[in-house]
Formats: structure tokens, sequence, C-alpha cells
């Protein structure tokens, strides 16, 4: 029997010489630094994103003057005080983070009937319906979406038009604050559902079955079984949805009518429109500081490992 | 968008006697302007030409009618093409901003911005001056800049907030008053500028003030808000308005002229009118950021100023339905005689125009007042 | 305890199950044994209530069970993969069907405490799922089938994923717990030693139809069909020809061999049929020389030898049984002999252990 190099084929072949490359730019010896290497562009990311924290941090700390449209070189904590007295401060916050705890309960209730029912069923027909379902709202842009919302929602949309028809009158929806809260929802829907999808399919099908021999009906098995099971998908599903909307800039100018804006609409007007960077920074500080803060205390309570970060593994 | 102003009245008006002087002759004064850049062309000829001039501009009817009356002759009559930046006018300037202050070559060529929003630039130190431009000759005082005595800009037209309103909703005819939006029936359907621009100064003379009491007492014009807060009004940005209306969402709202007509043009029954209170009266101009290469800056002038040739301010004024900042050019045919085109004495006797510096002051309180009842 | 009349289960035109019908007493342990796709799961799965029957009926206790969901039924039973819940105790699991069955909340401790002595886990309640070994996970599995005394127990091939030694070792251990509980079980399988060794009665299912209901050592000696001789223990099937049948004796011809052996039923003279010898009922002697206790004696030569300590296994090629190859289990404890590769021999049986079969066509 001959071996030769020659023998291979060509995509053999060159991954062989992109062997031989690795080889001689990265030595064997080396090896121990390997995991560092491959962590190199998402460290090199990181430090991009704390360098720009670093400026907003420090923009937050001067105030504008406005006969030369620069910021004052003395420290101050001015913004924080304008962030923490101004009540249009105070209501844009709090309606900011109602937003986020309403939306991600009620997506995480519907999204994981949505991903059980796509794991679980045995119809291969039925889980292409909903993964087109799953993966169409990524391929639609936010401005058919808000097109799409007003065709739906509107005064004169599908819903008032069908409740006019049923004799129900109409019920205004776009641009209010529950109209922010349905765009949003939908908009997160999608994410949650891929986060949960996994978690579900952990769960192997015998569990459930087990459960019910063993006297539990189907709610039962939900919350004693189900739910802890998939606790690890629904507080990363939930952490995301969370953060995300918490952090929406485009729901809220899309589904709100001008009268409902989040906190990113409000650093975005510091930024673009008044030039009150300052005030801006400060506000986005203590957004960053309110989030990490809610997402820390969550992983405290159930632990990073529900994540699935865990060596230890059943089975 | 952000818009805004002017310093008074009578700034738009040329003294009497010119006014007649400058309609009698307006034939000579265009071929003055037209020799003039025909002069600073021959010269041109030592000076390297870039390859392209890059100008922002606010979209749909608004670069249309800038390509069509300036940058497409512009071309023509240099070769250098001309780019149109479509980037919000209030994302640009931070750009530009850092841009000067790190020393690097600003994005853009041209700016066309609110004179409002360009005075802050211009007080950051930002802009070149464009006083030695030769079409500034024979436009009306209101071309320049409240404030300055050099030209950091140029002020090349004015512009109302008028009240559009859906014709259906008004069968008995146009509305007299602002007031209407106070209405039961218009609860949920009137629209205004996210931020109020166009509408603060007019909201004080709503709630019992008067013109006098801008920028000290505010105080009636936030009365009035909180009453109109109310009436659940939709706030919103230019394209927000053509939306609404076409899709029946509002029947009143307070936005720039151009918007309506633009809407009316595409077959969507709106009207716009001047209620008895007035109008909020503001201008836009040209400006050329700091930082560009020498002869790339030259170019950018030349744009500049051939924008303020009579034929190309026309062109481009008359697209946009606005009354450009030269006197006696021909007004579109549709609008001659609209008070919300505002040509005479009589006509901007009835709009309220607010001081620039008054504007970059306190704009932003306002803005912030404004969001704080809007948002409550 | 249990009776099933009839049931069939068709998915679309394929039949899982085939008028299945048998009947369970008290304390009874039964194996349902069969290949992969024989029926035997739908079957278990029909009694759990995790499928509805297409045709007959299932009767629980003398009542029809219908369309009775799972935990309205008396069943515990062990799933192939355990199916314990990790999130809980080992003492978890356990109380888990007490808790949802409504026994008095003082009384569940106890309770559990006794079915993991039961188990001989005793002491290890508060232990994690993934902190116990395979085989303590099983014990936890079953424990949490029985605790709440159900009816009937139900075993889904818990032991297959096992290695053999703890395989062996729980089969016993299984066994052991339900006479001491003298619970009605029914465990489906495809090892027919874990048949055997368990069983009080083995049901062997093909193609979603019962094949024989007996006891093992009858299901062993007198299979009732080829299938059955065949997928319980190793099996050699010689082609041959029937020469006369009556009160379950045949007279067949294997190639040149004429021989005698017993028959299900009578088969018609002349009829292709196949006879089964037994791979450990095939004796081994000297060439030439007469076997004691055969009353065939053919001659063979050895083509393959394969030394598995407590036998060894022989291919023998027999030129008088039609050219035929047999396998032979040589356990041989007086000379401890092993042949050598082509050294002649000569094999023989005892004419009871020669079964013969029509051939299937």
């Amino acid at each position: 029997m001959t071996t030769s190099a020659r023998n291979r084929s060509p995509l053999l072949r060159l991954l062989f010489a992109a062997e031989a490359v690795r080889a001689a730019i990265w030595p064997q010896r080396m090896r121990p630094a390997t995991g560092w290497a491959f962590l190199l562009p998402a460290v090199l990311l990181v430090a991009i994103l704390v360098a720009g924290m670093a400026y907003m941090v420090d923009a937050s700390f001067h105030e504008l003057d406005r006969s030369t449209f620069r910021l004052t070189e003395e420290y101050s904590l001015t913004n924080y005080e304008t962030v923490l007295e101004r009540p249009f401060y105070s209501t844009i916050i709090i309606r900011t983070v109602l937003a986020a705890v309403i939306v991600t309960a009620i997506t995480l209730v519907l999204a994981f009937p949505y991903a059980y029912a796509m794991v679980r069923t045995k119809r291969a027909a039925t889980r292409k319906l909903l993964l087109i379902g799953l993966f169409l709202p990524f391929f639609i842009g936010q401005v058919v979406r808000a097109y799409g919302w007003l065709i739906v929602l509107g005064q004169e949309g599908l819903l008032n038009s069908t409740l006019t028809w049923m004799g129900l009158g109409t019920v205004k929806l776009i641009y209010t604050y529950p109209g922010v809260l349905i765009g949003l929802v939908q908009y997160m829907l999608p994410f949650a559902v891929l986060m949960l999808a996994p978690a579900v399919t952990a769960v192997p099908e015998e569990v459930e079955l087990a459960s019910d021999s063993l006297g539990a009906g189907w709610f039962a098995t939900l919350w004693h079984v189900l739910l802890p099971m998939t606790k690890p998908g629904l507080v990363a599903a939930g952490v995301v949805v969370f953060t995300l909307t918490i952090t929406d800039y485009a729901m809220p100018e899309i589904m709100g009518g001008g009268t409902s804006d989040f906190i990113a609409s409000a650093i975005y007007d510091g930024y673009f429109s008044t030039d009150e960077q300052g005030l801006s920074s400060a506000l986005a500080v203590l957004l960053v500081l309110g989030a990490t803060t809610v997402v820390g205390v969550v992983f405290a309570l159930v632990g990073v490992g529900t994540l699935g970060y865990s060596a230890r593994r059943l089975r | 968008m952000t818009k805004t102003t002017l310093t008074g009245t009578r700034r738009f008006l040329l003294p009497r006697r010119r006014l007649l002087a400058g309609a009698g002759a307006l034939g000579a004064s265009a071929t003055i302007g037209g020799s003039a850049l025909l002069s600073r062309l021959a010269r041109a000829q030592d000076v390297e030409k870039p390859e392209e001039i890059i100008v922002r501009a606010w979209g749909g009817v608004w670069v249309e009618s800038l390509d069509a009356g300036v940058s497409q002759p512009f071309t023509a009559a240099t070769g250098i093409a001309v780019r149109h930046d479509l980037t919000e006018d209030n994302e640009i300037r931070p750009r530009i901003w850092s841009a000067v202050d790190q020393g690097r070559v600003p994005p853009i060529h041209v700016n066309w911005d609110t004179t409002t929003n360009a005075t802050k630039s211009a007080l950051r130190g930002v802009t070149e001056d464009l006083s030695d431009l030769a079409n500034l000759e024979g436009l009306l005082p209101a071309a320049q800049p409240a404030g300055f005595d050099s030209y950091p800009i140029v002020n090349t037209y004015s512009y109302v907030y008028v009240l559009a309103y859906r014709e259906e909703a008004f069968p008995e005819g146009p509305p007299t008053s602002w007031n209407v939006m106070l209405e039961e029936r218009f609860k949920g359907r009137v629209a205004l500028y996210d931020d109020g621009i166009g509408f603060h100064p007019v909201a004080v003379i709503l709630g019992g003030g008067t013109i006098d009491d801008i920028p000290d007492n505010m105080e009636p014009g936030w009365d009035w808000l909180r009453r109109l807060k109310a009436q659940e009004p939709l706030l919103g940005e230019d394209p927000d308005f053509t939306t609404w209306f076409q899709n029946g969402e509002i029947d009143v709202a307070c936005t720039i002229i151009s918007n309506a007509r633009e809407a009316k043009m595409n077959g969507i029954p709106v009207a716009w009118t001047v209620p008895q209170e007035g109008a909020k009266v503001d201008t836009d101009g040209l400006w050329i950021p700091k930082g560009l290469p020498e002869n790339e800056l030259y170019w950018a002038k030349e744009y500049v100023n051939f924008a303020l040739s009579p034929a190309a301010m026309e062109t481009w004024c008359n697209g946009l339905g606005l009354p450009p900042t030269r006197p006696g050019l021909t007004p579109p045919e549709d609008l001659a005689g609209d008070p919300a085109y505002p040509t005479t004495q009589e006509d901007f006797a009835r709009l309220i125009s607010v001081p620039t510096p008054v504007l970059v002051e306190h704009e932003a309180d306002w803005f912030a007042k404004f969001n704080e009842i809007m948002q409550g | 305890m249990v009776r099933l009349d009839g049931v069939t289960k068709r998915f679309g035109d394929v039949a899982a199950a085939e008028d299945v019908s048998f009947e369970l007493g008290q304390g009874e342990f039964l194996t349902i044994l069969g290949p992969s796709g024989s029926g035997k799961t739908t079957v278990l799965r029909m009694i759990a209530g995790f499928m509805e029957p297409t045709a007959g009926t299932i009767l629980l206790g003398g009542r029809p069970v219908g369309a009775l969901p799972p935990h309205r039924r008396s069943i515990g039973m062990v799933f192939q993969r355990l199916a314990l819940f990790p999130h809980m105790t080992a003492a978890g699991n356990i109380a888990y069907p007490l808790r949802m069955r409504g026994f008095p909340r003082d009384e569940i401790p106890a309770r559990v405490e006794r079915y993991l002595g039961l188990v001989q886990l005793a002491g290890l309640g508060d232990r994690r799922i993934h902190e116990l070994s395979g085989g303590q996970q099983q014990r936890v599995a079953i424990a949490r089938a029985l605790s709440f005394e159900p009816d009937l127990l139900l075993l889904d091939e818990p032991l297959a994923s096992l290695d053999r030694k703890l395989r062996e070792d729980m089969q016993l251990e299984f066994r052991r717990i339900q006479q001491e509980l003298g619970v009605a079980t029914i465990n489906v399988t495809h090892d027919q030693r874990e048949a055997l060794v368990m069983s009080d009665r083995v049901i062997v299912m093909d193609g979603g139809r019962i094949q024989q209901a007996a006891a093992p050592e009858t299901a062993y000696r007198l299979p009732a069909n080829r299938f059955v001789a065949g997928f319980i223990g190793v099996t050699n099937f010689l082609p041959c020809a029937v020469r006369r049948s009556a009160d379950g004796e045949a007279e067949v011809a294997i190639g040149d061999t004429v021989c005698a052996g017993r028959c299900a039923a009578p088969l018609p003279a002349g009829a292709p049929a196949e006879a089964a010898l037994r791979a450990e009922q095939v004796l081994l002697g000297e060439a030439g020389q007469p076997i004691a206790h055969a009353d065939m004696v053919v001659p063979a030569t050895v083509t393959e030898v394969i030394f598995e300590g407590d036998r060894v296994v022989y291919a023998v090629h027999a030129a008088g049984l039609g050219g035929a190859l047999l396998r032979i289990f040589d356990h041989d404890p007086l000379h401890h002999k092993t042949r050598r590769i082509g050294e002649d021999v000569a094999i023989g049986w005892k004419r009871r252990d020669l079964m013969v079969f029509p051939r299937d066509t």
C-alpha cells in the first residue's frame, strides 16, 4: 500500500497546506495560548466598547455651554441632577422599565407555547410552518413593519374595520403606549422563541410522559417539570428581551405617536437634537448601570449555570 | 427635521425704494449675478477641481428641488458632480463638530441646515466665512444670520409652520384659529412636531401671552399645551405628517408648508392656512464646514454662490414653495397671494418671528418642557 | 389485573400492533419480547395510556380504560432513559407521584424513606440525580414508579443502556423488588436472556402480532414457530424435505441424511421445511466414533474456532447435511479439549432436540 500526499483529494491537500502554515506561525509550544488567541477579536470589540463608555462617562460630568455649544471644562454633577430632578426623565424611565417588565412577561408567556409546539410537533409540515413564521419577521425591515402595523391597527385599519363591521366601535391602539407594547412583543417574540427552543429540546419527551404517568396533569407537569427544566432558556430569553426592550429606540418612535418615548429616545434627542451630549451621556450611563444591575441580580439569584454554562450535565 | 428662525419680520423686506427699483430691474440684476458667476469661473480655471461636491440635504421634495435648481446646473457649468448626502441634519452636525475638533476633513462640503442649528455650529466656530461671495449682492437683510457681522451662514429662504388640515374635516370652510385643535371631535387626530418646534411661540399667544413674553414668560404657552395634551396629540416628523394624512389618522397638524404642499400634490385632500393668531416663520441656510482642503473649499463656495444666483434660487425655492431671500423673483403660481408664502409687509405682519439668538439660547429648554408636558 | 382483547393500533396503513390479546394476573411478571418494530413498545404505551388503540379494549382491574389519560391510571412506569427529574433530589423524585396523587402530606416522608430502603438507597435521598451512579439512578426510577403502590408496573427496556454486568445485577434486583411487593409487571425488551431470567411468562412478538405466549422454559424448549426458535437462543436452521409426519413427529431428509424430529403441527409429505437445532444441543465427538446420548451422528469438519472462556464456539461443515454450516457451543467440562480448524469430527443430537418448521415462502 502506498501512502502519498499526492493521493489526497484537492480539498484535503488544501487543508493540509493550511495546517503546515499554522504549524509555522503557531508552533506546538504556543498551544496553551491558543484559547487566548481565539478570544482576541472579542477582547478588541469589548475594548472599543469600553473606550466609548469611558468617553461617555467623562462627558456626563460636563455641562453644556450654550454660548459656544461645547461642554465646559469643569467637572460637575449638574447633568445627573437634571436627570433626577426633571419630571420628564422620571416619567420616561418609569415608562421604559415598566414596558421592559411587561414585554418580557408577555413575550415569555407567548414564546413558550410556540417553542414547545415547534419542538414537539410530529408533523414536519407544522414545524416548517412555525419555523417560517419565526424567521419571516427577521426579513422585514422596521419601516415595512411600521406600515404593516398601520394597516392592521390604524384608525381605518384591519382591526378597526372588523370591529366596526361587528358593531363594536373602534379601539385606538396605534400611537398609544399599549400599541408600543404590542409592537415590542411582536418584535421580541422570535428572539425569545429561538432561545427557548433549545431549552425545550433539552427536555426529553419521556420526562413529560413520566410526569403524566406519575399522576400529574398537563398543567402540573408544566409547572413542576417543564418550567423548572427549561429555566435556563427562560432566564436567557428573559434577560435578552428585557435588555433589548429597555434600550429600544425604534418601536416607541414607530408605534408611540411621539408621546410614548423611551429612555433611548431621550438620549437620542439630547445627542442629536438639542446638542446636550453631557445630559444624554448621563442618561445613557444611568441606563447602562440600571440594566446591568438587573441582569446581575437575575444571574445572582438563579446562577449563570442556568444558562447552561456549566460542565456538569445529566447523562 | 428641526426648523427655526429669524430676527424680526422687517428683515425680510427691502426698504421701499429698493423694492420698487428691484422690481423694475429684475432682468438687470439677474444679468449682474450671472456675469459675476462667469468672472469667478474664469478665474477658477487655476484651482484644481474636485471630482465631486457633497451637499447634505433633506429628502423628498427638498432634495429634488435643490437638484433641479442648483446641483444639476452647477454640474453643467463646472463639470463637478454633486452628491447629495441625505443624513439627518441632526446626525451630521455632531460628526462635523468632531471632525473639526480632531482636525479631520469634514464628511460634507456644504450643509443645508436650519438657521438655528447652523447658528449653533457658527457659535462653535466650525463654519467658514462666506462674506466674500459675489451673489450676496442684492439679497434681503434676512440672508445674513442675526448676531453676526459676517456670513458664517447664508439664509436662502423663509418658511411658515402652517395649520394643515384635512379638507373633509372642515366642510364649513378653513379653520380660523389654532384653537380648533382643542375641539372634542379632533381628540387623537391632532399632530405636532415631536419636539413642538414651530409651535412654542404660537402656544404662548394662544395661552393669552404676547410676543413680548418670549422667552421670559413661556408659561401661557405651557398652559395651552397642557390642554392640548388632553387631546392626545400625535407627535412626529416631516414624513409622519404625510403618512398620517394619507391614512386618515389626523385632521389637523402644525407642519411646514412644504410638507403639506407635497401631500396635496400627491393627491391627498390637504389644505393649509395661517390662523388669526399667526404662524411661526423661520429660515434655512447654507454653510460650509471648516477643515476642507483649499481647492475643495473654493469649489464649495462656488456651489453656494451658484445657489444664490437668481435663476438657481428661483427654481430651487419655487420647487419648495418657499419665498427666497432674494427679492423680485417670480413666485410659483399656486402660492401667489397665499399668506403662507409671505412676500409683503402685510404677509409678514401676520407671522410670528423669534430672533435666532433667542432660539439658540432657549429652544433646547422649550423642547425639554414640551416633552415633559407631552410625555407625562 | 390487566386484560387486552383484540387490541390493534394502526398508523395509516401500517399496523403497529394487530389483534393483541392477553391477560395478566396479580403479582405476575410478564415480558414482551421482540425485535425493534415488533410492536412491543406500542402495546406498552397503549396500556400506559400514551396512545389509544385503534380497535380492541384494554381493561385495568376489570374496568375498560379507553381514553383515560395516564395520570388517571394506577400504573407505574420505568422509562428506557429513566426520565428522572434532574432538578429534584432522589427523594424529590420518589415523592413526586405521592404529591401529585394527593397522598397525605405527613405520610410522604416516611413512605419515601421506605422506598429508598427497598431499593437500597437509604441515606442517599438528598442526592441530586446527577450525583448518583447509573445503577443508583435505575433504583430511583423504580422506587419512583412504585412508591404510590400502582396496580401495574411497566418497564420499557430500562436496562438496555447498562453494561452487561450491571444489567445482569439489575435484572435480579428488579425481580427481587417485584416479588417483594407482588406487583403485576409488564416488561418490554429485545434481550432474550433478560426475558428468560426475569419473567413468569413471556410473550414473543413480531410484526405486530403475538408469536407465542408461554412460560420462559416452554418458549425456549418448545418454540411455537420458526421465528420464536430463531429469536430465543442461537439456532441452526437446516433446509429439509418432509418424508412423513404424525403425532407431533416428523421424518425429514436433510441433504442425504434422514432423521426424525418434533413438529408443532402435521406437515404434508414432500413439503419444504426447516430443521432447527440449537447450538448448545449439538454434541461433538471423535470422527468415526459414536457419541454418548446422541440419537443421530453425522461426520463434519471444523471450519472456525472461537474460545470464549466458559465455552468454545465452533463452526462445522457437514457434507452429509446438504453441506450445511452449523454453529456449536461446546462446554466440555470433562476434557477441556479444543479442536483445530480442518479437524474431522462427528456431530450428533438427541431426536427430541430437532424441531421441524414449515419453510417460509
